[in-house]
């Protein structure tokens, strides 16, 4: 699923290291989620919607809808 | 920690240090370093406990039945302890993480259960080989896993 994770992360000035320690995750996981290869669960779709303070679907952009 | 006081900085002071295609950030996160700290408190006693089971009943000798039977399921104690210590691990990881680690757990099974197949085939056609070769299938599998697992997660 297409995302805008890496452009929201880079306008905030923020690491990926940093990202991961906000979510709880591991480096690993935001690089999987911004390069595409992973797609988040809820829990964690919600938990990034709520550190950038958007909506999922703003940041999870939906190919059925385009 | 993040700075949320600034939330969105402007094009101008970007980096592109910041910008990390693949591989170019080094090290654990937070979560990470405290599943690995968490992981070694539990495993190494586990280790330890293994080594002393083995040196007890190695000491006592293998005389009568009983003895026997003891040198093989004394051992087994931490070994089944440290089973559960590895799932509780693996329930701490992230999802992500939790996935590679299934994926690369599924290839080492497969792979072991064909080492089991030859070492078998092996004893049915009378070779005797080394005695050891019954620890192959426990071999091949945690090696492949844990080769597979840094595989996965970092690729």
């Amino acid at each position: 699923m297409k995302n805008r994770l890496r452009e929201l992360r880079q306008e905030r000035g923020w690491s990926q290291g940093a990202l991961a320690d906000e979510l709880e995750v591991s480096r690993q996981t935001v690089n999987a989620l911004e390069t595409e290869r992973f797609d988040p669960s809820l829990p964690l779709a919600f938990k990034i919607g709520r550190l950038f303070s958007l909506p999922i679907e703003s940041i999870f952009l939906d190919e059925w809808s385009q | 920690v993040l700075d949320k006081s600034k939330p969105v900085m402007h094009a101008l002071h970007m980096t592109n240090k910041l910008d990390t295609p693949r591989k170019v950030e080094k090290g654990m996160s937070r979560s990470e370093r405290e599943n690995a700290k968490q992981f070694a408190k539990e495993f190494v006693p586990v280790v330890v406990l293994y080594t002393a089971s083995i040196s007890i009943t190695t000491r006592m000798g293998h005389g009568t039945t009983a003895k026997q039977w003891l040198a093989v399921l004394l051992p087994m104690i931490p070994v089944l302890l440290g089973v559960w210590i590895i799932r509780r691990h693996i329930l701490r990881l992230d999802e992500y993480a939790q996935i590679q680690t299934y994926k690369a757990i599924a290839v080492s099974f497969a792979l072991s259960m064909v080492a089991c197949v030859f070492c078998s085939l092996i004893a049915f056609a009378d070779l005797n080989l080394s005695p050891m070769l019954v620890f192959a299938p426990f071999l091949v599998g945690t090696s492949i896993w844990g080769v597979l697992s840094c595989v996965f997660l970092n690729r």
